[in-house]
């Protein structure tokens, strides 16, 4: 919600913070404040400058936070400010004489039934002019989003930012007979203020008269009786609908505007009384302010008000509330912090420590003593907590007493929270991950979510990923591929990849598919393993299960498996063979011990992720015959990245030795061959052939500054 | 090294062959992905504060997504989260869906096993949200809660700085926000002081007697706090990475850097 600097200032006897340091108090003490815009304004030689925060209001609070009154009483109570909200007696102007209409407003049997309309406060108003809005009514409307339409109907929008009700004009001349509520007929349309036409059904409630729709209720009016410039006579709604009804039309007719959005949030049924008290008395404002309001003529509300709420009263205790926080704060300052968010706070003569507050109707959200642990907490700054928190590191060690009473702290209560058992899956998974690892195989988290499956998703995002994965293979299968095709930038001879997760198919044993998907969902292991061309005397399959039986034996108790194989094919750009081997991981597991003791975690080092280059990489070979047999093949590695200019250096994004030999001939010295694989990749542009010919050639004339050393 | 007078590369090649070194790995051994290298750093950090993994299903049934944790079908808290569901249903009827947050594994855990207890629970999530450079369809969550005779929100601070300092290192600090999550009250956001910025990192609370009693176990006996952050988060602000959707594109220009 977009809420006014100068707006807020206005409801406050002191002086407000600056814009920015009042959106830090907000933040920390009740609110997110998503952004914070300065506006500055000439009109008439004089500049005014306002700021206007956007205030994210959570669920709990929009029932009475989405209003500049309620953001106002937030602050002073964040502030320590004088604060008194005006109450509807501010505003109540009520001079009913000789009017032509006599209203009648009607809930009928099924929207009483259904408590579909907790309240409907309806007025009257007679010689109404509707024209411009004053330049200051349009200015703040405009600064909070809002476009100006007519004096009467800005002052329902202004009215509704100020206090939370959302409310509505008729031309009174244009409704026939009486106001009623009730549910749309089977095959009602209305035609909106905006000229659509929506379909209705019996689930959406409407506002009526006797002959025709006059609004959507809750969500918009009707174009029937549009208040506009010809508009002499008016009625005025202010209402209370059904929040989840409300919420269900919006979503069926696809509507969501300020209206819907404080229904949908409970905005409570005491509001639509001072909502109409406030709108009224700005109307009569305006009009003395036009023509001294002389004919304007203003009936009595008509109030229907089948289920009228009532104050709350919650027993609680001091000690209760600083215990959930950890905290001693003095009762005074609890009784203090209560009353400034609008809470009355009355002793118990008989217990010190006991309370009873009052809570009134419009803060729905503070039912039981934990609500009211929020309110002290956040008010009193949960920064100080900080004063009992334990710097000790040892002292957080510890665990809960034995008879589980508290807490964190090992010191004050002693003894360790009884200890649960080790989860196996998640030791027994992450020993197959480090064992799997030293075996040469990089791990992969891919999606769940596939494009086809025996499990559908009614509301899918795409096409693409409208399904539970029946295994992890077949979306793994579509990620070698693309690394076959970088193994030289990689600096690998093969792919090979791993992935646990769960997956939600016919289970490799034959499990049936009758089993429903909460039954079929279990973890699967699937290895992959792929080169450009099959190696002499290697058999896929074999070399996968000969891995994964490795991995089972180092887990202790080896079961045996059904392995399901899914070959992976190459392209033409890109030859492939490769094969995923995929099984039921839960048994494997299940035989293992349970006694599992220790961490078990590996400690894993720092890194600092590089960005991937989405342009083409260039492969050179080299391979150079350095004299003797002892030189680390490092320092060759050290030569040839020295002998390329800072530039060409970044260049050099892989560096593979991939063959190394020495050579004894008799009579001549000993001499060893480093071949290097060398990919040069930039990460802003493709590298021309130019770049990487002059790079090579740098390699060769740093080598022949070598004494010995000789490119082969 | 071999000796022979001249030799077939292939089978001669010394022992550093095949040693790589380059922009893409970080050795020459396959690569734990970072989730999973995260997820075991977090478990090695609430273990020490006596924390145990704790599991639930991807899919699971409406009661334990949402009533069980007071996110009633009708209210606006719901729209918090935007939910797949199953064309299929439970044995009972009930709605099933991919699970929106690991805090459906409080109450099935809590009904199972007798407090105190503390948990972490991590775990793949699911969201109807279009993915781009921060947001994914899928990702992990890790949740944590504690029960016991006495829990305040003194005890959930020291456990989660104790967290923000190991995890972030010993320059970051923490602070509470208040926030609103159906499931805890109060409910807050906690904010992590890393590289001089305070960033949104979790969410917590006190467990809500409203969820004790799903659980099983009477509020007037049992406290809890709960907190639950987003592991994807993490592992993006330990290691720099800018794009959520390189942790699961099985790159291996990505994987094998770690």
């Amino acid at each position: 919600m977009l809420i006014s600097y100068n707006w807020l200032k206005t409801y406050l006897k002191e002086d407000l913070p600056a814009p920015a340091d009042l959106a830090d108090v907000l933040t920390l003490g009740i609110f997110e404040i998503e952004g914070l815009d300065t506006h500055t304004d000439m009109h008439d030689g004089v500049e005014t400058t306002d700021a206007v925060l956007d205030v994210k209001v959570l669920p709990d609070r929009a029932p009475y936070c989405l209003s500049h009154r309620y953001v106002a009483q937030e602050v002073s109570a964040l502030l320590g400010m004088d604060f008194v909200l005006p109450s509807i007696e501010d505003f109540e102007t009520t001079d009913a004489v000789d009017l032509a209409r006599n209203l009648k407003v009607t809930l009928n049997q099924e929207v009483l039934d259904a408590k579909a309309c907790k309240r409907y406060v309806g007025r009257y108003l007679e010689n109404v002019k509707v024209g411009d809005s004053p330049t200051w009514l349009k200015k703040q409307l405009e600064l909070l989003g809002q476009r100006s339409i007519n004096s009467i109907v800005d002052l329902t929008n202004y009215v509704m930012l100020e206090c939370g009700q959302p409310l509505h004009a008729f031309d009174a001349d244009l409704v026939e007979g009486d106001i009623q509520v009730r549910f749309a007929r089977e095959g009602e349309s209305i035609t909106l203020l905006d000229g659509k036409v929506v379909a209705l059904n019996p689930k959406i409630m409407v506002i009526a008269d006797d002959v025709g729709l006059l609004a959507i209720a809750g969500i918009k009016g009707g174009k029937k009786a549009e208040v506009t410039g010809d508009t002499k006579n008016i009625i005025l709604e202010s209402a209370c609908f059904k929040s989840s009804l409300i919420r269900h039309t919006s979503q069926a007719v696809g509507i969501k505007n300020d209206s819907s959005k404080r229904f949908e949030n409970a905005v409570t049924s005491e509001r639509a009384g001072l909502g109409m008290a406030m709108l009224t008395s700005w109307i009569a404002k305006l009009h003395k302010d036009i023509d001294d309001g002389d004919a304007l003529k203003i009936s009595d509300a008509v109030d229907v008000h089948p289920y009228p709420d009532t104050d709350k009263v919650i027993i609680s205790h001091i000690s209760k509330i600083n215990e959930r926080l950890g905290l001693d704060i003095p009762k005074d300052t609890v009784t203090k912090i209560l009353t400034s968010c609008g809470l009355g706070v009355v002793y118990d003569s008989e217990h010190e420590d006991r309370i009873m507050v009052t809570v009134p109707v419009y803060r729905s959200d503070i039912n039981i003593t934990e609500d009211l642990v929020d309110e002290v907490g956040r008010i009193y700054g949960y920064d100080k907590l900080d004063e009992n928190v334990s710097d000790d590191e040892a002292g957080r060690e510890g665990d809960a007493g034995e008879n589980g009473e508290a807490s964190v702290k090992n010191g004050e209560h002693g003894g360790k929270i009884s200890s649960l058992p080790k989860n196996k899956n998640f030791y027994y998974h992450n020993l197959i991950r480090s064992n799997l690892r030293d075996a040469g195989f990089s791990e992969s988290y891919t999606y769940t979510l596939v494009e086809k499956g025996l499990s559908p998703l009614q509301n899918p995002l795409t096409v693409e990923r409208a399904y539970l994965r029946d295994s992890i293979s077949e979306m793994l299968s579509k990620k070698v591929l693309p690394n076959v095709r970088n193994l030289d930038l990689l600096g690998l001879k093969k792919v090979q990849m791993f992935e646990i997760g769960k997956v939600f198919g016919k289970s490799a044993t034959g499990e049936s598919v009758t089993q429903d998907v909460m039954q079929r969902e279990r973890y699967s292991l699937a290895l992959a393993l792929a080169y450009t061309k099959k190696p002499k005397n290697t058999d896929l399959k074999e070399e996968l299960k000969n891995t994964l039986d490795g991995v089972l034996e180092s887990m202790g108790t080896k079961a045996t498996y059904e392995s399901k194989f899914t070959e992976v094919v190459g392209d033409a750009q890109t030859p492939c063979v490769g094969m995923i081997l995929e099984v039921d991981l839960d048994p494997l597991v299940d035989v293992q011990q349970d006694e599992v003791s220790g961490l078990d975690v590996e400690e894993f080092k720092d890194v600092t992720f590089k960005a991937v280059s989405t342009y083409p990489f260039s492969v050179r070979d080299i391979a150079v015959f350095v004299p003797g047999e002892n030189l680390p093949a490092d320092e060759v590695l050290g030569v040839i990245k020295l002998s390329l200019s800072k530039e060409q250096r970044s260049l050099l994004v892989t560096s593979t030795l991939f063959d190394v030999f020495t050579k004894r001939v008799e009579g001549e010295p000993v001499r060893t061959s480093y071949a290097y694989r060398l990919v040069f990749q930039a990460g802003d542009r493709t590298l021309t052939e130019l770049e990487v010919v002059s790079a090579m050639q740098s390699i060769s004339d740093g080598i022949a500054k070598q004494v010995g050393w000789e490119i082969r | 090294m071999n000796t022979s007078p001249d030799t077939n590369p292939d089978a001669m090649a010394g022992e550093n062959a095949g040693k790589s070194a380059g922009h893409y790995t970080s050795g020459n051994t396959g690569h734990i992905h970072p989730i999973s290298q995260v997820t075991q750093e977090l478990y090695r950090i609430f273990a020490k504060m006596g924390f145990e993994v704790a599991e639930g299903p991807e899919i699971e049934t409406e009661f334990y997504n949402f009533d069980a944790l007071g996110v009633a079908k009708d209210h606006s808290s719901r729209d918090m989260q935007d939910t797949f569901w199953l064309k299929e249903t439970g044995p009972e009827g009930e709605r099933l869906l991919p699970r929106t947050h690991t805090s459906s594994v409080q109450v099935r855990f809590a009904q199972k096993n007798k407090p105190p207890f503390k948990i972490i629970a991590p775990g793949k999530v699911f969201r109807n949200e279009t993915t781009d450079a921060t947001h994914e369809a899928e990702f992990y969550q890790i949740e944590g809660m504690m029960v016991a005779k006495k829990v305040t929100m003194v005890d959930l601070k020291e456990t989660l700085k104790t967290f923000a300092l190991e995890f972030f290192g010993p320059d970051s600090d923490i602070r509470f926000r208040p926030s609103y999550f159906p499931f805890v009250e109060p409910g807050i956001e906690v904010d992590v002081k890393f590289k001089g910025n305070w960033l949104e990192v979790l969410g917590a609370g006190l467990t809500h007697p409203e969820v004790l009693k799903a659980s099983g176990l009477d509020p007037e006996e049992w406290q809890g706090f709960a907190f639950g952050m987003g592991l994807d988060r993490l592992v993006m602000l330990k290691y720099g990475i800018p794009d959520i959707r390189h942790l699961y594109s099985g790159d291996l220009r990505v994987i094998n850097q770690f």
